[in-house]
């Protein structure tokens, strides 16, 4: 699957609930939230700097777990918005994540 | 003929998830990087100075310095802080080099670090692992969501959050 630009992954991640935490001059680190709730152990860290302009799916995919998701495909539908909040949600529901 | 142009027997399926056929001078560095081949790594005919091929649908080995690493940690420091696995497990941490990346990942976890060189992936493996734990580890329960309140008793039963030294 193709990359993915840094700036379409942090702008799909604000979309899905995830809210930047912290920023240094290296990453950006986005955690989930819902119902008021920082859900700390469901986030995403994005390199900055000028490797990291776009994502390749070698780095994308590895966001699958911290992301609490099963495929691939979910990962990239998620950061390139095909997904949408609800269904993201649905998954995390039907994980036991969220209730 | 030359092998480049003799393998489309080996069908689609693996030349788009294997190499291209890549030019040796050498017969014995075809071989050397091919190894789990089972014909003949053939020449061009042209006469003068043969070149070697590795044909497509061979997978390559690549060079010894990119070769995937896995490691056992008993702990993981970042900052003057040092995560101790001391409850009888390691952390599997996995090195490769993917995408011109070296990238050091687990998959207990699933947080990972990358650079562009081994030490630097590690480098941003293990801050992004300590500054993990530390996060979760430090929260009150009552602040938690019950996902992440369980989250953090696994994290806790793996391991301690130390100053270092």
């Amino acid at each position: 699957m193709a990359d993915i630009p840094r700036r379409k992954i942090a702008k799909s991640l604000k979309a899905k609930g995830f809210v930047q935490t912290k920023s240094g001059s290296d990453h950006e680190w986005f955690v989930f939230c819902y119902n008021d709730k920082e859900y700390k152990h469901i986030m995403a860290k994005i390199s900055r700097g000028s490797s990291y302009k776009t994502y390749p799916e070698s780095l994308w995919k590895r966001m699958k777990i911290m992301l609490r998701l099963q495929k691939n495909q979910e990962v990239h539908d998620l950061l390139t918005c095909p997904m949408k909040h609800e269904q993201y949600l649905e998954i995390l529901r039907k994980e036991g994540e969220i209730s | 003929m030359p092998a480049v142009t003799d393998m489309g027997r080996f069908g689609d399926r693996r030349e788009s998830l294997w190499t291209d056929s890549v030019r040796f001078d050498r017969k014995s560095e075809a071989r050397a990087a091919c190894p789990g081949i089972h014909y003949p790594v053939t020449s061009t005919t042209q006469s003068v100075s043969p070149v070697w091929y590795a044909p497509i649908g061979v997978p390559m080995t690549p060079p010894a310095a990119t070769m995937p690493e896995t490691h056992h940690l008993p702990r993981v420091s970042h900052g003057g802080r040092v995560v101790e696995f001391d409850r009888g497990l390691s952390l599997q941490l996995r090195i490769s080099f993917e995408d011109g990346l070296f990238i050091a990942s687990d998959s207990r976890f699933g947080l990972y670090g990358s650079g562009k060189s081994r030490e630097q992936a590690f480098d941003d493996f293990s801050e992004f692992f300590v500054e993990f734990f530390a996060e979760i580890t430090s929260s009150k329960d009552k602040d938690l969501p019950p996902s992440t309140r369980e989250f953090k008793k696994t994290l806790a039963a793996f391991g301690t959050l130390r100053t270092d030294g």
